[in-house]
């Protein structure tokens, strides 16, 4: 076999010292172990947030008076439908409902079903459903956090909602959304249009906003200003305005996960540097010997590269992997409320599985580059030296 | 041939050796006498290219040895030089097949190519027997013959001794003795530092070389 040899020595030096190899490797795969975890759960928010932004209609019109959003009148749709370039209106219902402790709450959705849904997302929620039954009864899609709500107040097949004025409204719980959907879908609930309006007390000829598609980017602007010329009072959200706010979100928990990451990685040096700048005495020996047994100082470099190579990459696949399996399939227990804590959703949410290979190449690079440096700036400093002072 | 022309060793204002003319021939034992701090060990270091003089040169076979850059420098030490050092410097939780393999890392590919060649330098140093045990538990004596087999499984022309007699008693120091014997009619230039008066008895022809604070007294 050819370079038996060298790979011979480089296995008998890596298992010689067993503690140190271990602690090395435990040490170093800890370390990716975080940084990974960190990175996927940014990267699995991440892309959560993007398909709600894809799947959000081109504008929302609302209506605002005082400041406030106020429920804005049916027959708006027929106006806004006579603007060329509208491909679909949906008009929206929609509140919040706090239920009896008033500590918990769920945004109630109504749909109309006879309209176009302008949700790609509740489209693809729908599919599997009978629709025309799910309308004439009164029935709702509940998200897992508020199911978890429901059924620990052991409603289990169905609620009594109260009504503002004072009526009491049952309703089934007809379907559970999936705990991958929590992130966006976790506290809503959803019903018919008729039955959201009865539940959050919206007048018969009102609605709580409309939602409009309009097929050519380019006419964006264009329709934003026949909107505003149409309707006084009109507050008109487009889709780069939530796109923004998301962002903004986004932006203020990057920088927690940035500050995480970079304690990380201080540690990780701070560790590095204790174990390495004090690089033990048989160590610094063991390179004067082969110093001076023939050795170069390119040959003691390249010997130690594989070396630490080889107990890098055993702790990055250790660390990576447990990440892994620590976020996407025990969901980041700890973690989790680190990211989302302010959130009145974190128990049911799932993180959906998105791994970048440029992320891995990220996680890689921060991680070897200062490992090994770490290990071969002692060792070329003391391989350049003389071996007879080391041997003393 | 060794060939020391105006040798001068300063460590900051201390002279360690002073003006080194020398002539060591192929195949010839040199025992290098002084008491502790003449400088011995500081000259076998020079001559191992360990260190560099302050000025004057080394010539070993023609190459000047304190010249030569680093990758030159370390090829040379393997082919041409053996050095045993007075605390042997072995790496203690390896086997003595493994410690003297070391040497050959960066030059040969075949894992048995080279057992066979330290298996064979083992047998000539006396100390096959002990070849798959763990150095830590080998006697003083046991370790310097590793040490010995270390210095010659490239069968290097030149070996060069510190203090070999100093950590071992003396029956192990009259079976070195013999080991020098052995090593001479294997056509090797030896040169041994020592202070130990033991050297009279070596039943070799050799010749003496006195240093006395750092200078050569023939
Ligand atoms: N690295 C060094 N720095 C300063 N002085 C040294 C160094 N190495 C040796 N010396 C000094 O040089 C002199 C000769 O040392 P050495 O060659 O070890 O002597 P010997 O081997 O004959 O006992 C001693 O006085 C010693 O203290
Ligand atoms: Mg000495």
């Amino acid at each position: 076999m050819r370079n038996s040899l060298y790979f011979y020595y480089l296995t008998l030096n890596l298992f010689k010292d067993k503690k140190k190899l271990i602690s090395t490797i435990l040490i170093s795969s800890i370390i990716i172990f975080l940084l990974s975890s960190i990175f996927f759960i940014q990267d699995s928010i991440k892309a959560s947030l993007k398909s709600t932004i894809k799947n959000q209609p081109d504008f929302i019109i609302q209506k605002n008076r005082g400041g406030r959003q106020v429920d804005l009148p049916l027959d708006w749709i027929d106006k806004i439908s006579q603007i060329y370039g509208v491909t679909s209106i949906t008009p929206r219902v929609y509140g919040r409902y706090y239920f009896e402790d008033k500590k918990k709450w769920a945004l109630i959705i109504g749909v109309d079903f006879l309209e176009d849904i302008s949700n790609k997302e509740l489209e693809k929620i729908f599919k599997d459903i009978n629709l025309k039954e799910f309308i004439k009864g009164s029935n709702m899609i509940v998200g897992s956090e508020v199911y978890s709500y429901l059924k620990s107040h052991f409603y289990n097949k169905d609620y009594n909602f109260l009504s503002p004025n004072g009526e009491f409204i049952k309703v089934k719980i007809y379907k559970v959304l999936p705990k991958e959907l929590a992130l966006n879908y976790g506290n809503v609930i959803i019903t018919s249009l008729d039955l959201a309006k009865k539940i959050l007390g919206v007048d018969e000829d009102k609605i709580s906003d409309i939602a409009i598609n309009v097929a050519n980017k380019d006419e964006w602007a264009n329709i934003e200003d026949k909107l505003n010329a149409l309707f006084y009072d009109i507050l008109v959200v487009s889709k780069d305005d939530i796109k923004r706010a998301y962002d903004n979100i986004f932006n203020f928990k990057g920088g927690i996960f940035l500050s995480l990451f970079l304690i990380t990685l201080t540690t990780f040096m701070l560790i590095l540097y204790q174990r390495y700048s004090l690089v033990n005495l048989d160590e610094k020996k063991e390179i004067a010997i082969l110093r001076s047994l023939g050795w170069s100082v390119k040959d003691i470099l390249k010997f130690k590269l594989f070396e630490s190579l080889i107990s890098a990459i055993f702790a990055f696949l250790i660390g990576v992997l447990s990440a892994y399996i620590f976020v996407f399939i025990f969901n980041a227990p700890i973690l989790k409320d680190i990211f989302l804590g302010d959130s009145n959703l974190k128990n049911s949410v799932i993180f959906i599985r998105v791994v970048d290979f440029s992320t891995i190449a990220t996680i890689f690079i921060l991680f070897i580059i200062p490992f090994i440096a770490s290990i071969l700036i002692p060792v070329w400093k003391i391989a350049i030296s003389s071996p007879k002072e080391a041997l003393k | 041939m060794i060939k020391i022309k105006n040798l001068y060793k300063k460590f900051k204002d201390f002279e360690a050796l002073k003006s080194i003319n020398l002539e060591i021939n192929d195949n010839e034992v040199v025992i290098l006498k002084g008491v502790s701090g003449s400088g011995k060990s500081t000259l076998l270091s020079l001559i191992a290219g360990f260190d560099k003089p302050t000025s004057g040169v080394i010539l070993i076979d023609n190459e000047p040895i304190s010249k030569l850059p680093d990758l030159h420098l370390s090829r040379f030490r393997f082919k041409n030089i053996g050095f045993v050092f007075q605390n042997f410097n072995l790496i203690k939780n390896l086997t003595p097949l493994d410690n003297i393999l070391a040497p050959l890392i960066p030059y040969e590919k075949s894992l048995q190519k080279a057992q066979k060649k330290a298996l064979n330098a083992l047998k000539v140093a006396n100390i096959e027997h002990k070849a798959k045990e763990i150095v830590a538990n080998l006697s003083g004596g046991e370790q310097q013959r590793v040490a010995i087999a270390r210095a010659i499984i490239n069968s290097p022309k030149y070996l060069l001794f510190d203090e070999p007699t100093a950590n071992l008693d003396k029956n192990n120091s009259l079976l070195f003795l013999d080991l020098v014997k052995k090593l001479k009619n294997l056509n090797k230039t030896i040169i041994i530092a020592t202070h130990d008066p033991i050297f009279d008895k070596l039943e070799v022809e050799f010749k003496t070389i006195k240093l006395e604070d750092g200078r050569v007294y023939e």
